[in-house]
């Protein structure tokens, strides 16, 4: 250039195509980003180096509540909650240090309405060509909703908690209350049986302060007579966790024993046993009852052997005069047959009443010595298997076979081998009782009928007559002692015979049954069950 | 004629029994207790004894035991007594006797037993 004018024009021509197309590639991929950067469903926003927001998007300042340009005259730090500042600050010295290059990361940001918004932020380092970082990039998930509602939720569990825990107390406030007022003693013991907890009863039932039996052990206070019972028990409760209930008696301040009945169980802990229970009553009272009915039923014991030796000692000692009358009878008859008396007949009928009068009482001896007996336990009874239809054969053959008027017993075995579990004596006496019955009320009414048979798991005799009967109202009072029916007169009995019947026949597991119509016959039904293997 | 002998504490008991089998054709001889009865049937010699059981000094059940043991072994015993439960009467069998008749006893049944086992003359 020379004096300002123009020389000469130097140009120069570069081919920028290239260039300008790769702007225009950038243009429009800064154009791409900025597109996803400001329509992203995320927060996102771009910090620098300072902590200084660069960039945020639209929900970025929809979630945090500032503008554009108010992010830009704040950092992160300036509106991150004071609690959670920690943590953040702490991530990006990682990453400055290059320790990690990203990290993710649950935070309170300051609204602008100054409430606090929960975020998930996750945030990675850009870097340049040096590997400096040249920006943050941050994405941020609002989860306030998630955050509430795990907040209420934790409330909701702390209320139910804290209620929990109240009802608990509570619980606790009331069993204690039981356990102080209790009339019984209740106590809470370890694992070795020594004191943890006394109830305040224990000062009314045996005298003592509870605090003063703390650490020591229940089995000092127990009678020695008890105790090796107690031990045993106090050892299975803990060794085979069991219950028990155990009455010992107790030593009060004083030094008397009184008696107590006590329960034991243990107490688990998360399915461990960690102690053991108890409660124990004052059981005086019932152990006076008891032994008053012990004492009674000794007594009565007592007396019932007494009867029975009583009645025994009179049947024998009875039984040797009754047996010199009676022989002296039959001997008196036996002169009278070879003597020629006018009177002759007349004695022998005299003697005869002698002879049969003594027979009764004899046959009356036998029943009350019997029913005596069974009153004090002393009936003999020894049961096997046996065959009934046998034991009816024996008895109609040694005892009914030869009746005076030729009458007979016949029988009629619907089952046989019929097998029973019973004492043969006593059956033996049940049936000779209800067939010498059958025919004594029946004489000139023809033969007697014994039907055996089975039905189900039972097996059943009649013993049928067609004679006198019973009159049906005192039909129920037959099997009492010494009744006897008002049709009876002048047939000779005890009126003890039905009662053993019964006795007998239940001692066998029977039972006996009768039906009579007066005038017409009686039947007697005895049951038993059948044996089985 | 066929001994018996007849031990009986009760002496109207064993003076009738006595009196009746006399009369009935026996030999009888009578002894109050077992002691007495042990000399008896040495003098006496019988066919059968009859034997009470409950008596004073040696009771039936003892005479049993003594006479089993004697030289008169052989001769049979029946016992006739007031105890009349099974149990006695088990017992009694069990010592060897040959029956046992229950009081009161009936003539009939006596002399039965006295056929049945005395032993001959």
């Amino acid at each position: 250039m020379t004096g300002g004018e123009a020389i000469r024009m130097i140009g120069a021509m570069q081919d920028i195509t290239q260039e300008k197309l790769l702007k225009d590639e950038l243009l429009q991929s800064e154009e791409r980003f900025k597109g996803a950067f400001n329509h992203s469903s995320l927060g996102m926003a771009l910090v620098n180096y300072e902590d200084k927001w660069i960039e945020v998007n639209d929900r970025m300042c929809e979630i945090l509540g500032y503008t554009r340009e108010e992010f830009k005259n704040l950092t992160y730090i300036d509106i991150t909650f004071k609690e959670d500042l920690a943590a953040d600050l702490a991530y990006e010295k990682q990453m400055q240090n290059g320790e990690i290059s990203s990290f993710n990361l649950e935070k309170r940001y300051i609204h602008k309405n100054k409430s606090l918004v929960w975020v998930h932020l996750s945030v990675s380092a850009v870097k340049n060509s040096l590997g400096e970082i040249q920006h943050y990039v941050a994405q941020v998930i609002d989860i306030s909703k998630r955050k509430r509602m795990e907040e209420e939720n934790r409330l909701l569990i702390e209320e139910k908690n804290r209620n929990k825990a109240l009802q608990l107390i509570e619980a606790k406030n009331w069993y204690r209350l039981l356990a102080d007022n209790t009339i019984d003693l209740v106590c809470l013991h370890n694992l070795d049986a020594s004191f943890k907890y006394v109830s305040p009863s224990i000062q009314s039932l045996l005298g003592y302060d509870p605090e003063e039996l703390i650490g020591k052990y229940p089995e000092d206070y127990v009678h020695p007579e008890d105790l090796k019972k107690f031990k045993k028990r106090i050892g299975s409760i803990i060794k085979d966790k069991e219950l028990f209930s155990e009455q010992v008696r107790l030593r009060n301040s004083e030094g008397e024993y009184i008696w107590f009945e006590t329960n034991a169980s243990l107490v688990y802990e998360n399915k461990i046993p960690v102690s053991f229970q108890s409660s124990t009553r004052d059981i005086t009272q019932r152990k006076k009852a008891e032994q008053i009915i012990e004492d009674t039923l000794l007594q009565e014991r007592q007396l019932n052997e007494l009867r029975t030796n009583l009645v025994s000692t009179i049947s024998h000692e009875f039984r040797t005069p009754m047996t010199t009358i009676r022989t002296s009878a039959e001997l008196i008859t036996m002169y009278l047959q070879n003597s020629q008396f006018n009177e002759a007949l007349q004695i022998e009928k005299r003697v005869k009443t002698i002879t049969e009068e003594i027979d009764r009482i004899v046959e009356l001896m036998d029943a009350v010595l019997t029913i005596s007996k069974d009153d004090a336990g002393k009936t003999s009874f020894n049961p096997i298997v046996c065959n009934l239809n046998e034991i009816c054969k024996d008895v109609i053959e040694t005892s009914f076979n030869n009746q005076k008027d030729n009458r007979n017993v016949d029988v009629l075995f619907k089952s046989n081998k019929v097998e029973i579990f019973a004492d043969i004596n006593l059956i033996k006496y049940t049936l000779f009782n209800v067939l010498s019955n059958a025919f004594k009320y029946s004489e000139g009414c023809g033969n007697v009928q014994l039907n055996l048979f089975t039905v189900d798991d039972l097996v059943q005799i009649d013993v049928i007559d067609n004679g006198i009967g019973i009159p049906k109202e005192e039909q129920s009072k037959l099997f009492n002692t010494f009744y006897r029916a008002s049709n009876s007169n002048g047939i000779q009995g005890t009126g003890l015979g039905l009662y053993i019947i019964k006795m007998f026949t239940k001692k066998n597991s029977g039972r006996v049954y009768l039906e009579s119509e007066l005038g017409k016959g009686t039947k007697v039904t005895l049951r038993f069950p059948l044996y089985k293997n | 004629m066929t001994k018996v002998l007849i031990i009986d504490d009760e002496v109207n008991l064993r003076e009738t029994i006595a009196e009746m089998l006399s009369y009935t054709g026996y030999h009888v001889c009578i002894a109050k207790d077992g002691i007495e009865g042990l000399t008896k049937v040495v003098e006496f010699q019988p066919n059968i004894i009859i034997c009470d059981v409950m008596m004073p000094e040696l009771d039936g059940y003892g005479f049993v035991e003594q006479h089993k043991n004697s030289k008169y072994a052989n001769v049979p015993v029946v016992l006739l007594t007031a105890k009349v439960e099974q149990k006695d009467e088990e017992y009694g069998l069990s010592l060897g006797v040959k029956a046992y008749i229950r009081k009161p006893f009936t003539f009939k049944d006596l002399q039965e037993k006295i056929s049945l086992y005395a032993n001959k003359v």
